[in-house]
């Protein structure tokens, strides 16, 4: 790629980006850990776990009053929605294919525009099909690579949702100028499967996709 | 025969013989028997012999007798001229140097000896032609004479310098060159070569870079960097250089090798140091305009750290004798073309050079107060009307981080709080806009919308750094930046506003500990509220004063505070979380202080006797007592205690054991009980049978604490073995599983610790014989109540590779198939491995070298046999013991034992138990790196398995699906590809389940197992 196509682009300081609150909380904040540390009262589980009980886990009336242990041993049977921080967490780290960086700090993906709808499960269809859609806003409004982009942030979605999902990828409205084009390009079955066909084309992708965490 | 001719027919032959000849003339030449005009006489045909290699012979017997002589005893003059004469002779130029040598260590070794010795060597010796290792001793000659008589080789004048630089010409040994520079720096510093300096220059510069890479194996041990800082050592030895060096040197820096440049940007630096001030006036400008590009436009930091290295050592040098900022000085105009430069840059902050700009600018910011001042008079001013301008948060954002270098800059020049060097003379020149650039970050921080993060961060960094400069923020604007950070990190929403304001606030309770005292402990106090309450108001607010209070004052401070608020928090008859959190954030500091290398053991006054009164006295007046004396509470107090005790030295802690057995033992009174001594004394029977459970309990203290104990306190006890005894009976009938681990453990650290005479093993193989007997006779676990304690029994004493822990666990091993008891035997394994923290060389228990290893390799022939006999119902009790030993053991043991346990980790896959499936993969996921062709056998039902474990249902918890993609998507990279491939189709199908997994968490693995076997057999872009 000889010519870049925007050689200033906006940048987004990685601190800036959405992120999952309580999964920030976790991971990043070291007071927040040693916080955990503190007043976390042990359960029954680890501090004062005795493999010579008759049934282990059931201690009678030693859990009183704790009722603070859901941390550690996440509880079992909550589920959890993929939802559009899911879906932003799984394609703002796909690299830009100019730059060298994310997505997410080019602000070409932004979590209000991605747009996860599930239909309510019934007991005939137990799992039903979910739609997530993706605009994505390019650098500048004649990006020639926005397809390429485009492309990747399909490539992985397809990698990582199971196949109950219908994926749309699109240019964000006014965004670009031949935002027809591109969606049409980027939603047309053979149109990607013949795309992922193509070598080169996929090198530049799997480059794209190899900073994905 | 004359000793030349011995001489000369033994040397080859028998070397030692023929050095044994010469000696033996010294000794006749020192006793007079022989003089020494007869030596030369005879020695006379063979130095003027046709045949060159007698030639080199007899003067090498020439030269041994001259070393061997007494330095006293020949004046240079007798000798010499035989030895130089034959310098021009190809042949024997070693033995003549030899004999050189001599000469010159003689101790009537003459400036005119000197002098002869030099011009002989510079005309007539060509050592082009000559090896290495002579051409080695000739320099060694130079070497000498330049040491012993500098001031008669001062005196040849010129001729010297051109003589010795036309000697060493071509000279390309690494060896060699670290003599020649040595000598080189020499003649450049004290040798008159005005006339010559050019040819003494590019006798040095031509070696310039150095690219000499050491060879492997190199006897001599000379590395480039050595080459490299002699060769620097000569040229920045004269200012004169400087004609010839700088132009050269800049245009090497156009070169395309790091190392190249890198080595030029070094010896600028270095000269830029070393010359006069007045040369390097005359060169700055040619060298900042060659030296900024490698700043601004650099593409290796490690450079660009170089290139400023240079330019602060320029603004260094400049600024000598200068005591005050003066328009006229090189350094003024110097540091306006810099400031120009920077200044223009960083208009627009958030261009590619303002970073480096600013870099640039703080650093010759450090190179002396005037520079400092110079510099921050010129920029400051233009930096604030820039600010001012700009309307963008991004570009105010990066304006403020490019300023930050500037104050670490004034860090430096005028020291932190704290630091005992006197401040420059010079008034900080920063002080003018103080209070302009307190403003402006303090709004930056406060004043922005909470989502401008990296904004508010850039003036939560400027508040710090500028607080930390010494005498320039008045401890009133310090405390208001501390109450800033203070609101930040109890009310910010984002977490990495509050972290980064905490280490704020850890940074300056070291250079203020006052105001820490004074404005955030009140604050951070009035946060904690007065009784527990369901949301954890607490734990954020508790985590950072234990974070601050690692500092002496500020931790009396905590502790006064935290007691005073445990009272309160237990008379409105809280439950045990808050109290908890309470005394863990004590625990905290104090682990903190301990790893930091502090005395802990001074707290125990404060900390110890006030824990125990205050967790005791409420249990002994029937009221069932409070929070303290929850099992999770007490422990965290018996840690506290613990810590304290095992730093003390053996007098403090016998006294400290001997009150503490007052307490819970022989129910005397105490001096650690501050109140209701009486009280206590008659009501508190820990161990006594028929105790409450919340008196039972507080064993968990006493155990801790005895655990912490040094083996060389003699317990105050006259009877141990009974009291063990005793503690064994309390155990079978326990108040609660924590009322028995506590005793169980203090038995362990008892035998582990004390049990060493012949009577107390005695006492042990019977009392241990008794407990497995009514082991044997039980049919139940709740029967079998001995169980436990000969389960920690055994590991007290194998951690000390005591033989007598074998039978025990043998029998332990017998009974796994053992319908009644397999399954607690099973987990009863987990003991005998894990570790514990009570009993551990902390504690100052005996825990051998390779224990573990023993018991591992005692256990597991025995587990892998009896598993395969064992009734299908009983298997699973092998597997449960083999995955609690494989758990606590390090890897590398696991491996080297895998071939025969790979079969049981397999089916250990298909139990119904999800911490042995766990433990089980993590297993096997070391094992797929490590043992790849045992596993490449069994991939197939490896494959199999895993997949099944990452669905979800009830065995295959978060924690067990985690793992099990995990360990798959190790596969790919650790296993060859052709071994792998098969499977790829079938995985990455099998996969699309744990992609719709309820748990994110496990999604997030999935989705990344998932990208890795996709990714396999793709061709590679960059290959």
């Amino acid at each position: 790629m000889s010519d870049i196509i925007n050689a200033n682009p906006t940048i987004l300081n990685p601190s800036d980006l959405p992120t999952r609150h309580s999964e920030s909380r976790k991971k990043q904040s070291s007071s927040a850990h040693i916080a955990d540390k503190i007043s976390r009262l042990p359960n029954s589980k680890s501090l004062l776990y005795d493999p010579f009980l008759p049934s282990p886990g059931e201690d009678s009336a030693y859990s009183s009053g704790s009722g603070s242990d859901q941390d550690d041993y996440e509880d079992e049977t909550a589920a959890e929605d993929i939802d559009e921080q899911e879906i932003y967490d799984l394609i703002s780290t796909i690299s830009d294919p100019e730059h060298p960086l994310s997505l997410g700090e080019l602000a070409v993906i932004n979590l209000p525009h991605i747009y996860v709808t599930h239909a309510p499960a019934t007991p005939q269809n137990p799992h039903p099909m979910s739609h997530v859609l993706v605009e994505i806003t390019p650098t500048i409004n004649h990006c020639s690579l926005a397809t390429v982009i485009g492309l990747g942030v399909r490539v992985r979605l397809e990698q990582a949702l199971p196949p109950r999902f219908r994926i749309d990828v699109r240019i964000r409205e006014g965004t670009h100028q031949s935002t027809d084009q591109v969606n049409k390009q980027l939603n047309d079955k053979e149109r990607v499967a013949a795309a992922c066909e193509n070598e080169t084309l996929m090198g530049v992708l799997s480059n794209m996709l190899a900073t994905c965490k | 025969m004359d000793p030349a001719q011995l001489y000369l027919v033994a040397i080859d032959r028998d070397p030692d013989e023929a050095a044994q000849i010469a000696r033996a003339t010294a000794k006749r030449l020192e006793n007079k028997e022989l003089i020494l005009l007869s030596l030369t006489k005879s020695l006379g045909e063979y130095l003027t012999n046709d045949d060159r290699t007698i030639r080199a012979k007899a003067i090498g017997f020439y030269a041994t007798v001259l070393t061997a002589l007494p330095p006293t005893l020949l004046s240079p003059a007798q000798g010499t001229s035989e030895i130089l004469h034959p310098l021009e002779d190809e042949a024997g130029l070693k033995e003549v140097c030899h004999g050189l040598l001599a000469i010159a260590g003689m101790s009537r070794f003459q400036p005119e000896d000197a002098q002869m010795m030099a011009r002989s060597i510079f005309k007539s010796c060509d050592l082009l032609k000559h090896p290495q290792g002579s051409r080695y001793l000739v320099y060694q000659v130079m070497d000498k004479i330049m040491s012993e008589q500098r001031e008669a080789l001062k005196r040849m004048g010129p001729d010297f310098a051109t003589g010795y630089v036309e000697l060493i010409t071509n000279e390309k040994d690494p060896r060699n060159l670290m003599i020649i520079f040595s000598n080189l720096k020499v003649i450049i510093v004290e040798f008159d070569i005005e006339d010559c300096e050019e040819q003494v220059f590019d006798a040095c510069f031509c070696y310039f870079p150095i690219t000499f890479k050491q060879p492997p194996n190199d006897p001599y041990g000379i590395t480039a960097q050595d080459l490299k800082d002699r060769l620097r050592e000569c040229l920045q030895a004269s200012s004169k250089f400087s004609v010839f060096l700088f132009p050269q040197l800049l245009e090497k820096l156009d070169s395309h090798s790091a190392n190249t440049k890198k080595d030029v940007l070094q010896t600028i630096t270095a000269c830029a140091l070393a010359y006069e001030k007045s040369i390097i006036a005359n060169y700055w400008a040619t060298l900042w305009d060659a030296i900024k590009y490698e700043v601004l436009n650099a593409s290796d930091d490690d450079l660009a750290f170089e290139a400023l290295d240079a330019i602060r050592a320029i603004a260094k040098t400049l600024s000598a004798k200068l005591t005050s900022v003066m328009k006229t000085s090189s350094l003024d105009k110097y540091l306006k073309a810099v400031t120009k430069e920077c200044l223009t840059q960083l208009r627009n902050p958030m261009a590619k050079q303002a970073r480096p700009s600013a870099s640039i600018l703080a650093a010759v910011a450090v190179a002396s107060p005037v520079s400092h001042a110079t510099t921050i008079q010129a920029v400051l001013p233009g930096l604030s009307t820039t600010y001012d301008g700009l309307e963008e948060i991004a570009k105010q954002r990066s304006m403020l981080q490019a300023i930050l270098p500037l104050f670490d800059a004034t860090a430096q020049v005028y020291g932190v709080w704290g630091d005992i060097e006197y401040p420059p003379s010079l008034n900080n020149s920063l002080e003018a806009f103080k209070d302009n650039l307190f403003e402006i970050y303090s709004r930056a921080l406060m004043g922005s919308a909470k989502d401008e993060v990296s904004f508010r961060l850039a003036g939560l960094d400027g508040l710090t750094k500028m607080s930390r400069i010494k005498n320039f923020f008045a401890d009133n604007e310090i405390g208001m930046v501390v109450q800033f950070f203070d609101e930040v990190v109890l009310t910010d929403e984002k977490d990495e506003m509050r972290d980064s304001a905490l280490e704020s606030l850890l940074v300056l309770s070291r250079l203020k500990p006052s105001l820490i005292m004074e404005i955030t402990f009140p604050a951070f106090m009035a946060k904690l509220p007065d009784r527990e309450e369901h949301e954890k108001s607490y734990d954020m607010t508790l985590s950072a004063l234990a974070q601050l209070s690692v500092e002496r004052p500020v931790f009396q401070v905590l502790l006064t505070r935290i007691f005073n608020k445990l009272n309160i928090v237990l008379n409105n008859k809280s439950g045990p979380g808050y109290p908890f959190a309470l005394l863990s954030s004590i625990l905290y500091v104090l682990r903190r202080k301990h790893e930091t290398g502090k005395d802990i053991s001074t707290h125990y006054t404060r900390i110890v006797p006030e824990l125990i009164t205050r967790t005791i006295t409420p249990l002994c007046d029937g009221s069932g007592g409070n929070a303290l004396s929850h099992e999770a509470v007490l422990e965290v107090t018996g840690n506290i205690v613990s810590l304290i005790i095992r730093s003390m030295d053996v007098e403090k802690q016998t006294e400290v054991v001997g009150e503490l057995f007052k307490i819970f033992v022989t129910q005397t009174e105490s001096a650690i009980i501050t109140s209701d001594k009486e009280l206590v004394n008659k009501q508190f029977r820990p161990l006594d049978e028929s105790a409450s459970l919340q008196q039972a309990s507080t064993i968990i203290i006493f155990a801790s604490a005895v655990a912490a104990i040094r083996r060389e306190v003699t317990l105050p006890l006259e009877n141990l073995q009974q009291f063990v005894e005793k503690l064994v009976l309390l155990s079978k009938t326990p108040k609660s599983p924590s009322h028995r681990r506590a005793l169980l453990r203090l038995i362990a650290v008892i035998i582990n610790k004390y049990f060493t005479t012949p009577e107390d093993r005695a006492f042990l193989t019977q009392s241990t014989g008794e407990m497995w007997k009514s082991v044997q006779l039980a049919d139940s676990p709740e029967t079998a109540s001995s169980l436990p304690a000969l389960f920690w029994i055994a590991k007290a004493l194998a951690l000390r590779n005591d033989k007598l822990a074998d039978p025990i666990v043998g029998r332990l091993l017998e009974i796994l198939d053992n319908q009644a008891l397999g399954v607690t035997v099973g987990r009863g394994f987990e003991v005998l491995l894990g570790d514990d923290p009570l009993l551990s060389k902390e504690n100052f228990a005996v825990v051998r070298l390779l224990s573990q290893q023993k018991l591992f390799v005692f256990c597991v022939p025995k587990l892998v046999e009896g598993f395969r006999a064992a009734s299908p119902a009983a298997k699973k009790n092998y597997l449960h013991a083999l995955s609690s030993i494989i758990r606590n053991v390090p890897s590398k043991l696991v491996l080297a034992e895998i071939d025969t346990l790979l079969p049981l980790l397999l089916q250990s896959l298909d139990i119904e138990d999800s911490d042995i499936k766990t433990a089980s993969i993590d297993t096997l996921s070391v094992t797929v790196t490590e043992a790849t062709s045992l596993v490449s056998e069994h991939i197939s039902s490896l494959i199999t398995r895993l997949l099944a474990a990452s669905l979800p249902n009830e065995v295959n918890t978060v924690q067990v699906r985690t793992a099990a993609l995990r360990c798959l998507s190790i596969f790919p990279s650790a296993l060859k590809i052709d071994v792998v491939i098969p499977y790829k189709r079938q995985i990455m199908r099998a996969l699309l389940k744990p992609l719709d997994d309820p748990k994110r968490s496990v999604r997030k693995e999935a989705v990344d197992c998932r990208a890795r076997w996709f990714a396999l057999g793709e061709p590679k872009e960059d290959d």
